[in-house]
């Protein structure tokens, strides 16, 4: 059987030799006791006498190599028996690399046991010396593998009884708290600080209570949505003279019993509008855009539980009164649940109407499949040049909103200055 | 809320025919399914209530009927296919896992396969190497599926209606040992959602992953820890793809111990993908002893019931194991 | 730099000598200005003299009671010839303040003899001298509070300061006020055979110290005979031919004294603040000052009975040497929340914390309470007036106050301040193995009881 020759430890303090010169070639044969190789260190230089008979299997350092003590630096025996192809390592590598059996060796250093980082211990124990700044090398180790646990660096970490009792009961993890007390010591207040960050919530507001969302709003809430994001919507603000249509309303309604509201004359104006002009009522289709024939005007009735737009079907052939019927039986329907199918569908272009709450002007969201929705705001008194002369006159404000995916800038506000011109000659929208 | 007691199999039963009624395109198939009301009696009356038109006998055909279920939910259908063993999966793995899963990204989203597929697995009940084993892991690693292994009968019916209105192909194994066990339900309907990991045990010192008929077993086993002073967190999956891993990360940051316990054969087993996610997060720095996993020695199921009781994890194995790591 | 220093301190007492030798540890040259003699109020006037003069109190009481132990004395010449208790105290006090001397000197503390005063160019004048320091440490103490009544000034009205050099032991003593001071000369001038009379303000002896203490003193000062007027205000002395002191109160009725002592306080002693007098802030009749012992005033810091804090001379050390520490450049604070507060009777009376009273309004408690009756070591002695209460909160075992009555209570009191400033709970305490037998076991016994489990009491 082969054995190794190893670098001798000639003193109590030597820690590595330099081979001198190998006397032996790989193969010669050699005698126990007999020189093998000639080695110094920083004391002696000595022969190392060969541990068998046999014949040198192999040598693992060459000449000028500083090999550690106890190191195999090659291995005496029968003629061609096996031998490990890499030394035996013994703790320190050999500094100079004259062969190429040496440089495998250096690749091998990661093998080397670490001083400096090789303490055994868990990824928390690790962290929480970390955060207490414990030196992992002072902390005993309890583990079965011999490893330092988080219980070990815990009993390392100062901290008062009372601080430890309050964070056990309300879970704190000690290793996250740092210490106010003598030497960093955890302390009652630090446990108390550490708590009150933990319960520290953001700011929020005192909820009064909650109302489950009804059916009818969580699907207006749905195609608010879509239609927010889907479509690329322009919101045009135009005033209107009110001054004129007030004092014609005054006038008709004079002796009618069922009197015409404001909103049944804009309803009517734009429908008179969109009898010739019908660039805006379009629909994006799925590779077209469809152009929409029938007058059909939704009205946005806010109801309790939702929104619900019941439609004004052939708006441009119905007389002013009729419209205002139709709208007045709609709502009513609308408020006591008694729309049909029908009442609600098929509408072509929408108004609604925030006047009666002061509304100055806003943005309304586009009815889908609607391109343009009429938003109606508030009258307000206004000072106005009329032929030089300081007027008080009635301004409203009519937002519309549109799809520019379908409508463009100019059409929309072409459109708009058509109900506006109506509307400041009120006797035409009867014509 | 008024509950009542059902076992597993009928809880199964009761979701199938709640669906069934909410939804005509709902249907299920499967061998011996219909008068013989299943090999393990989970379809039972189904057929007489439904017919045969809805409850589907099929031959053992295994590549067949996987097949013609796809094919009935690409065209808008909702198939349950019954396997009547796990271990046949294998028999018709190109529909699972080469066809099922991937048309859906394959056909651009314009398809989509709202098919299930149940079949009984695991072992315990000595059939052999060839009726016992648990395939979860092979599934797991087929993106497009999703899986579940529910652990009472209140988790089954829950997780198997969400899975017949899932628009994706879910494989839902059944534990054959879990069955005739019994649990409470709610009266009224319900659902479980997919992907959502239950805590069936709150801890705070050693957190033990686990699916399926090991989560009764991972139950005892704490009861009896915390004797010894041990407060094991259970962690049942229920869902494995997708994996709850928040629900892991979380209790293991605060018990700084995990096992996993699973009844499929260690080497390529679930338990090393959980272990993985554990090792690959936050929870790392919290680590105060190494990851362990319980599961099947890695061998053929024997036919022997004593040495099939030796392969399999047990009380006795889960307790050793836990007190090894909280030494 | 002549005349120049790192830090001035204005008096040598047990605030003022701390803090110098403090400053002169943390490298700092240092001069201290005393006008009297160091060791200030404590040593000369307070603490230490009336302790010697407790002690020969307690010789007496042994004496007296030496028969019941078997001892064979004849007690009916038993008495005190003061000249000579006033030269045992007044030798006590000599080692203390020439030891106190000694080690300024070796701290190399400069001690200059004078009264100093801050000038308005930020430096010390004292005795035709003006000093510069970087940092002035203002540590003036108190004097007397002297009440504005008719008849104060009548010869036989004494104070503290003054009682401590009478050399006779007056037939009648009335004592104006039952605080500390007046309940410690009671107990002195009663054992030495004067007749005393004490009369307070308020409804109760020692009243900073609650009342479970005063149940008890009360008993212990009744046994003494010393007789205690409540809720009685002096309204005026008057000295008769005779040279008797009658002593009139609020309740219009008269006491004859050969002696009074007013002993209703002390108050911060100013003078030191010279010339920034109007400049520097004020709390009342005190020098305001932050926890680090910072007055308004950069660089002056003031400690001691002169911020009103707390008027005991183990606190002022404690300002003493966190002011040296912030005069050298640091940052530290004044936690005054566990110093022990002590009473020199016979038995003695001692607290820390909160009494049960204050601790109830803002924590959930429980309290244990241990009877000397019951303890070893006080069987033993003979001496089992007292016992030990224990406050603590109920959920954590934190203890919030303690208040101990027992011949040694103001031993035993560290170890309780010890715990609160430790953070050591009731739950430590009673697990912690004590030295039998010991008044100290009272103390882990009513910790015990406090948590239900206390052994050496029947079960409740």
């Amino acid at each position: 059987m082969a054995v190794e020759v190893f670098m001798p430890k000639a003193g109590m303090d030597m820690q590595e030799g330099t081979i001198i010169q190998w006397l032996k070639n790989v193969g010669e044969n050699v005698e126990e006791g007999e020189g093998l190789l000639e080695i110094e260190t920083d004391k002696v230089t000595m022969e190392v006498e060969a541990p068998a008979t046999g014949v040198l299997l192999c040598r693992y350092f060459e000449d000028g190599a500083v090999v550690p003590v106890v190191t195999t630096i090659g291995y005496v025996g029968e003629p061609g028996e096996a031998v490990p192809d890499k030394p035996q390592l013994a703790g320190i590598v050999a500094k100079t690399a004259p062969s190429e059996m040496v440089e495998t060796v250096e690749k091998q250093k990661p093998v080397l046991a670490d001083e400096t980082n090789g303490v055994k211990a868990t990824p928390y124990a690790k962290k929480m010396a970390v955060a207490n700044a414990i030196d992992l090398n002072e902390v005993p180790p309890t583990g079965p593998a011999g490893e330092i646990k988080g219980r070990d660096v815990e009993r390392e970490i100062a901290k008062s009884p009372l601080a430890r009792r309050i964070a056990e009961d309300k879970g704190i993890d000690l290793s996250a708290v740092t210490g106010s007390g003598h030497q960093n010591k955890v302390m009652k207040s630090d446990v108390l600080a550490k708590i009150a960050e933990q319960e520290t919530p953001g700011v929020t507001a005192v909820v009064l209570n909650t109302t489950p969302l009804s059916g009818m709003q969580k699907v207006v809430g749905e195609r608010m949505v879509k239609a927010h994001t889907e479509i690329p919507c322009v919101t045009q603000n135009t005033k209107v003279d009110m001054t004129k249509l007030l004092a014609f309303r005054k006038q008709i309604n004079e002796n009618r019993e069922n009197k015409l509201t404001i909103n049944d004359f804009i309803v009517k104006a734009v429908a008179k509008v969109l009898l010739h002009d019908k660039k805006v009522l379009v629909s994006l289709g799925d590779k077209e855009i469809i152009h929409h024939q029938d007058v059909n005007i939704g009205i946005a009735v806010a109801l309790e539980e939702g929104l619900i737009v019941p439609v004004v079907k052939n708006a441009d052939k119905k007389s002013l009164e009729e419209i205002s019927e139709t709208v007045k039986s709609l709502s009513a329907k609308a408020k006591s649940g008694g729309l049909m199918v029908d009442d609600y569908q098929g509408s072509t272009i929408s108004i609604s109407n925030l006047g009666m709450f002061g509304v100055h002007s806003f943005t309304p969201i586009v009815n889908q499949p609607n391109a343009v929705i009429i938003g109606i705001c508030a009258i307000e008194e206004e000072l106005a040049l009329v032929d030089n002369q300081v007027e008080n006159r009635k301004k409203m404000m009519i937002s519309l909103t549109y799809d520019h995916r379908l409508v463009n800038g100019d059409v929309a506000a072409k459109f708009s200055l058509k109900v506006r011109d109506l509307l400041e000659n009120p006797m035409e929208i009867l014509l | 809320m008024p509950k009542k007691e059902i076992t597993y199999a009928n809880a199964i039963k009761e979701a199938i025919s709640e669906e069934m009624i909410r939804d005509e395109e709902v249907f299920m198939m499967g061998e011996d399914i219909g008068i013989y009301r299943g090999a393990f009696g989970v379809s039972g009356d189904l057929v007489e209530t439904f017919g045969e038109d809805r409850i589907i006998d099929t031959p053992i055909s295994e590549l067949g009927f996987v097949g013609c279920a796809i094919g009935a939910a690409v065209a808008g259908m909702r198939p349950i296919v019954e396997i009547m063993f796990s271990d046949f999966m294998t028999v018709c793995w190109d529909m699972i896992v080469n066809q099922a899963p991937k048309m859906r990204y394959m056909f651009g989203g314009k398809v989509s396969v709202p098919m299930v597929l149940r079949t009984a697995s695991g072992g315990g009940t000595g059939a052999a190497a060839q009726h016992s084993q648990s395939l979860e892991a092979m599934l797991c690693h087929v993106p497009g599926l999703k899986v579940i292994v529910p652990s009472t009968p209140r988790d089954a019916k829950g997780l198997l209606k969400s899975a017949i209105r899932d628009n994706n192909p879910v494989i839902f194994l059944e534990q054959k040992l879990l069955y005739r066990t019994k649990g409470m339900i709610e009266e009224e309907e319900f659902t479980i959602p997919i992907g959502e990991a239950d805590i069936k045990r709150e801890g705070k010192d050693c957190t033990i992953i686990t699916y399926g008929r090991m989560v009764q077993m991972c139950l005892a086993a704490a009861e009896s820890l915390e004797k010894e002073g041990i407060d094991v967190e259970v962690i049942d999956l229920r869902t494995l793809l997708p994996m709850d891993t928040e629900a892991i990360i979380k209790s293991v940051i605060k018990t700084r111990h995990a096992l996993v316990v699973h009844e499929a054969v260690k080497t390529g087993g679930i338990a090393g993908e959980i272990i993985a996610r554990i090792a690959d997060s936050e929870a790392f720095y919290y680590l105060d002893a190494p990851l362990k996993r319980l599961a099947s020695e890695d061998v053929p199921v024997p036919f022997c019931p004593v040495l099939e009781k030796g392969i399999l994890p047990d009380e006795a194995k889960i307790i050793a194991t836990v007190k090894e790591m909280m030494a | 730099m002549k005349n120049g220093f790192d830090v001035a301190v204005i008096g040598g007492g047990p605030g003022g000598y701390v803090a110098a030798i403090k400053a002169s540890q943390l490298g700092g040259s240092v001069v201290l200005f005393e006008k009297d003699a160091v060791g200030g109020t404590c040593l000369n006037r307070g603490c230490i003299p009336t302790k010697t003069y407790v002690k020969t109190a307690e010789y007496i009481k042994h004496i007296k009671y030496a028969h019941s132990r078997g001892i064979r004395i004849d007690v009916s010449q038993l008495g005190v010839n003061m000249v000579d208790v006033v030269a045992n105290k007044n030798e006590v006090v000599k080692k203390l303040t020439t030891g106190v001397a000694g080690l300024l000197d070796s701290n190399q503390v400069k001690v200059i003899k004078g009264t100093a005063t801050l000038t308005n160019d930020g430096k010390v004048f004292c005795d035709g001298q003006s000093y510069e320091a970087k940092n002035i440490i203002l540590a003036g103490g108190s004097k007397p509070r002297v009440l504005d009544i008719p008849g104060i000034k009548s010869q036989g009205v004494l104070t503290s300061d003054t009682l401590l050099d009478l050399e006779e032991v007056p037939d009648r003593l009335v004592i104006i006020g039952g605080g500390v001071i007046g309940c410690e000369f009671a107990t002195a001038f009663a054992a030495f055979g004067s007749e005393v009379t004490i009369v307070e303000f308020t409804d109760q002896l020692v009243k900073p110290m609650g009342k479970d203490i005063y149940k008890y003193l009360r008993k212990a000062i009744k046994a003494q005979g010393i007789k205690t007027v409540l809720n009685t205000a002096v309204e005026s002395i008057e000295r008769s031919e005779a040279g008797i002191l009658v002593v009139k109160t609020s309740d219009q009725k008269t006491i004859a004294a050969d002696k009074v002592l007013v002993a209703t306080g002390r108050r911060a002693d100013l003078e030191c603040l010279g010339d920034r007098k109007n400049e520097i802030a004020m709390d009342g009749t005190f020098v305001l000052v932050d926890c680090e012992m910072r007055t308004s005033i950069p660089n002056v810091f003031c400690i001691g009975d002169m911020n009103g804090q707390m008027q005991l001379a183990h606190a002022a050390s404690k300002m003493g040497e966190t002011a040296a520490v912030n005069a050298m450049g640091g940052n530290e604070e004044v936690d005054l929340r566990h110093v022990a507060n002590c009473l020199y009777t016979l038995p003695e009376a001692a607290t820390v914390g909160l009494t049960e009273e204050d601790a109830k309004k803002e924590h959930d408690i429980a309290v244990g309470t241990f009877s000397l009756n019951a303890n070893g070591r006080a069987l033993a002695s003979g001496e089992t007036d007292g016992f030990v209460k224990v406050i603590i909160e109920k959920k954590y075992g934190e203890i919030l106050g303690v208040q101990i009555v027992a011949p040694v209570a103001a031993e035993m009191i560290s170890e309780a301040a010890l715990c609160m400033t430790m953070e050591i709970t009731a739950h430590e305490v009673a697990a912690m193995v004590h030295p039998h037998p010991t008044y100290c076991e009272a103390f882990m016994e009513a910790c015990a009881d406090a948590l239900g489990k206390c052994i050496h009491l029947p079960r409740k």
